[in-house]
């Protein structure tokens, strides 16, 4: 089926930089190509790069995927990009039936949206009997863990602070057991998180009483706002299924990429996307990728999104996913809801904390910051004097591009510090260097 | 018992456990009674209350205010570098053309910039710095500007010494620690020697031995003629001796090369026969503590261990003697190094004073020798650590010669590795320079490198990531001219 040409504009769309869509241009005006050739919905080519084998480039122009050998790291690659271009131009050959290798490309595509489709319908019934399985292994899990916190606290933090690795990891094995893996989690890094600290003992307690607060709301689950029960399900590490998340509450409209994180967990590499609508203030879109690969390629911070999204229920911060691929409609220089100075902006989102203690992570947009004591324990300073911890960020080259002047900055709040993701200087979004090698586990649990 | 806790008394009675200390309150600071139940329970309550009320109610912590280190001097007024220069900068530093070439890859590039006028990205400052060889050349320091003075002035320790100025340098060779004074004086002598031997002549007498000792060894290389009379008493001085002999060596006017052109003078009989040529016999020489004094001995036994006596000393001398003292001996240079590659032993330590002394005539004669005595039909079977020392020997001697290298060298070299037994230890060794040095003829030669073996697919992946680094340094040496001129508009 032959496709309707693209508008040059949408390929720039979909570079993951100015930096690529400026390669792409040059490289398609290049005399690099060859075996260039398209069957309408599928575009295909050979780049000649600096190596002896030449890239093949693949374009699926129906789905806007491109795909290119290269070793690229920036996905899609200026190959990619350039092939689209030629093509969205109509330089892109004659056609004599389908590269091979675009042709198997193609029927794994269509393979994989088969086999999704072809999945059978749920069998209500039994969904109810493992729905009723998981709640009574929850409650078993539950009760087991409220019995454990109080011989914590009968027994003495001191007496814990000084136990083996495994006892925590036994009591996280268990959680496992009972289908609650985030809270395993949290139970197992305990022992890392509490290491050489002078204030273990505060934290220890602190984490102690939002075990013991998710006891009791599990507990009277029946009785709790939906919000907070979705909250306290998240927590818990009961996720939700995409088709439930799509059959739930949607919104369209614009969406600002105000910030992007990523944490390393060990297992799972996490890639959260802050992002601004109207409506619903700061959200979050989560990425994950597994088995050292990527996640998905990151928006660009600034970037305005026009898309539809679904919306996973839970208090604010909302997390969402794109029912879509969103389009670039335009792109800003300013973020949202920017406080003066610390007091203000943890003001700001105060009522946010207090109303979602499952929450890990709120936003907070703050104007006026310095980054200083960077040789030693990083902050930013306010005009008033006021500091907040710097964590998780490469901090001197944070500081390299701050210059040391005051600057506004968008950042994650966490139980420890803020996680500063999104500058503004000159007028522009930069993101903020994030620290290498990646943060342990354990920090990321805060 | 108190009726209402603060969170400080709810931890001190948590640390010590419920068992020891009962006595549990009935309302939180908050005011929130505390449900009736066991103290475990009413301690667990109040600590996810007071824990969610800490939460929500976070305060900044007073600082007091940033000190004024921290805020930079302003940005200079130079054009940054254009878009293109930075994608090839954050190219090299993405390490597509291997590791190995990053280091010299990203010099090349701040010296282009540096010569251009343009200014560093403030978000690649820190990378490059992390990469850049301490201390980094004088005609590649421009790029960085006042902005990036300041951050490697309070940044991670090695910068300081990356962006080292010569003031710095003297106070830090004046005041440092043994351990910290090599940056200092690669600085001084490669940039301002005069000011490097004020210093030394001050503060000589009052440094440790190991402070002394590393003086020396960075000196290795960067000294000349009027270094002489400080490098001559440091013979004699504690732990000095080798590196002020090594120093010494590359100084062809000294009296040490002339003492030892003597000694070689001395050592070598050169027999003539009909119809045959010249051949060299090396007399079986010990030193005496005057020759030992000139490597910086004391005693015999303090030579490297694995060698006897006379073939160390030998080595010595060839190792210093200058190229005109083996002209007189053999009339002429070719003459000389058809000597040097006659004799067994010979060519590598000649070699080496050749690449001491920067002789670019000698070390071109020896160049070829060096391929032609190390064909790979008669090395094959040789243990590593002579083709290593072989290999250096040569990567030494190219090193003296100014770049770009003549197309028949550049392709005898290449063939020369690619048919090596171990190509691709060979290729390490050599990359680098085949990257800055060689001639254009180094990209056909390796794009049609034929290796066969176990190692021939290694050997290919070498050869192209050799070529993407010779591909990069290409576009980063042009890259000031073949900027688009909307690009460098301000």
């Amino acid at each position: 089926m032959e496709q309707e040409r693209w508008d040059p504009r949408r390929v720039e769309e979909l570079a993951p930089d100015a930096r690529s869509w400026a390669a792409a241009r040059k490289l398609a005006a290049r005399p690099v190509w060859s075996d260039v050739g398209t069957t309408g919905a599928l575009v295909w080519g050979r780049c000649q790069g600096s190596g002896a084998t030449p890239y093949k480039v693949t374009v699926d122009v129906a789905t806007s995927a491109l795909t290119c050998t290269c070793p690229s790291r920036k996905q899609p690659c200026k190959h990619g990009l350039a092939l689209a271009l030629r093509w969205a131009r109509g330089e892109d050959g004659a056609a004599v039936g389908t590269a091979a290798e675009a042709a198997e490309w193609a029927r794994q595509r269509a393979s994989r949206s088969s086999a999704e489709a072809a999945r059978s319908a749920p069998d209500p019934e039994a969904q109810r009997r493992r729905l009723e399985k998981r709640i009574a292994l929850m409650d078993g899990g539950m009760a087991e863990l409220d019995r454990w916190l109080a011989d914590v606290v009968v027994d003495g933090l001191a007496a814990v602070r000084s136990r083996p690795h495994g006892w925590w990891d036994r009591m996280g094995a268990r959680l496992v057991d009972a289908q609650m893996p985030a809270l395993a989690d949290r139970v197992r890094g305990i022992p890392a998180r509490i290491a050489g600290r002078d204030d273990w003992a505060d934290v220890l307690l602190g984490e102690l009483g939002r075990w013991y607060l998710a006891v009791r709301a599990w507990q009277r689950r029946d009785d709790l706002d939906p919000a907070d029960a979705a909250d306290l399900r998240t927590f818990l590490g009961w996720g939700r299924g995409s088709e439930e998340v799509l059959a739930g509450e949607r919104v369209a409209g614009r969406w600002t990429v105000v910030g992007v994180g990523t944490a390393h967990t060990g297992r799972l590499v996490e890639q959260r996307t802050w992002l601004h609508h109207d409506d619903l203030g700061l959200v979050v879109l989560l990425d994950f990728a597994a088995g050292g690969a990527a996640p998905a390629t990151p928006q660009l911070v600034g970037s305005v999104l026009q898309a539809e999204a679904a919306v996973y229920p839970g208090r604010p911060p909302r997390r969402i996913r794109f029912v879509e691929d969103p389009v670039a409609v335009g792109s800003v220089g300013e973020l949202p809801d920017v406080a003066v100075g610390w007091a203000r902006a943890l003001a700001g989102v105060a009522p946010l904390v207090a109303l979602a203690p499952w929450q890990g992570r709120f936003g907070v947009a703050v104007a006026g910051v310095q980054l200083v004591d960077v040789d030693a324990a990083p902050v930013l300073v306010d005009g008033a004097g006021e500091a907040m911890a710097v964590l998780g960020v490469d901090a001197w080259a944070a500081v390299a591009v701050t210059g040391g002047r005051p600057v506004e900055v968008f950042a994650e709040l966490l139980d420890d510090g803020v996680r500063p993701l999104t500058l503004r200087m000159d007028g522009r979004l930069v993101p903020v260097p994030a620290e290498e090698p990646a943060r342990p586990a354990w920090q990321d649990l805060r | 018992m108190t009726v209402e806790w603060a969170w400080p008394d709810l931890v001190a009675h948590a640390t010590l456990g419920t068992a020891r200390r009962p006595d549990v309150p009935d309302r939180t600071v908050a005011g929130t009674p505390l449900p009736p139940g066991p103290a475990e329970r009413r301690l667990l309550t109040a600590a996810a209350t007071l824990w969610a009320g800490h939460r929500a109610s976070r305060r900044p912590h007073p600082h007091g205010g940033p000190d004024e280190r921290w805020t930079a001097p302003a940005e200079d007024a130079r054009p940054p570098a254009p878009e293109t220069a930075v994608q090839l900068l954050e190219a090299v530093l993405s390490e597509v053309a291997g590791r190995a070439h990053t280091q010299a890859l990203v010099l090349a590039w701040l010296r282009a910039a540096s010569t251009a006028g343009w200014r560093l990205p403030a978000d690649l400052r820190t990378a490059v710095l992390d990469v850049s060889p301490t201390p980094l050349p004088s005609d590649a320091v421009a790029v960085f500007g006042p902005h990036g003075r300041w951050l490697a002035r309070l940044g991670r320790p090695g910068w300081a010494r990356v962006l080292l100025d010569v003031p710095g340098a003297a106070t830090l060779l004046a005041e440092g620690r043994a351990d910290a004074v090599a940056p200092a004086v690669r600085r001084l002598w490669d940039d301002d020697p005069a000011t490097g031997r004020s210093v030394l002549g001050q503060g000589w007498d009052g440094w440790s031995a190991a402070k002394r000792a590393a003086v020396c060894t960075a000196a290795v290389g960067r000294v000349g003629p009027e270094d002489e009379a400080w490098l001559e008493a440091a013979l004699d001085a504690e732990r000095c001796g080798p590196p002020a002999a090594r120093c010494l060596r590359g100084i062809t006017s000294s009296g040490l090369v002339g003492r030892m052109a003597a000694r070689l003078q001395a050592m070598a009989l050169v027999t003539r026969r009909p119809f045959r040529s010249p051949g060299m016999e090396l007399a079986e020489v010990r030193p005496d503590p005057a020759g030992l004094r000139d490597v910086g001995l004391r005693t015999e036994s303090e030579r490297p261990p694995g060698q006897g006596l006379v073939a160390w000393w030998q080595g010595m001398v060839l190792g210093t003697a200058p190229r005109p003292a083996w002209e007189s001996l053999a009339g002429d240079l070719a003459s000389a190094v058809g000597l040097q590659a006659g004799t067994p032993g010979v060519l590598p330590a000649v070699a080496g004073a050749a690449a001491a002394q920067h002789d670019q005539r000698w070390a071109a004669a020896l160049v070829l020798a060096l391929l032609e005595r190390h064909q790979p039909e008669e090395v094959t079977g040789v243990d590593r650590q002579v083709t290593t020392a072989w290999t250096a020997t040569l990567g030494r001697v190219l090193a003296v010669l100014p770049p770009p290298w003549p197309d028949g060298l550049t392709r005898d070299v290449v063939t020369w590795a690619a048919h090596h037994p171990t190509p691709t230890m060979v290729l390490s060794h050599l990359g680098p320079l085949l990257v800055v040095a060689a001639g254009p003829a180094a990209d056909p030669a390796l794009e049609d490198l034929s290796s066969t073996g176990p190692l021939a697919e290694q050997v290919r992946r070498q050869a192209h990531t050799i070529l993407t680094a010779r591909s990069l340094h290409a576009a980063i040496t042009a890259m000031a001219r073949d900027v688009p001129a909307e690009e460098t508009a301000p």
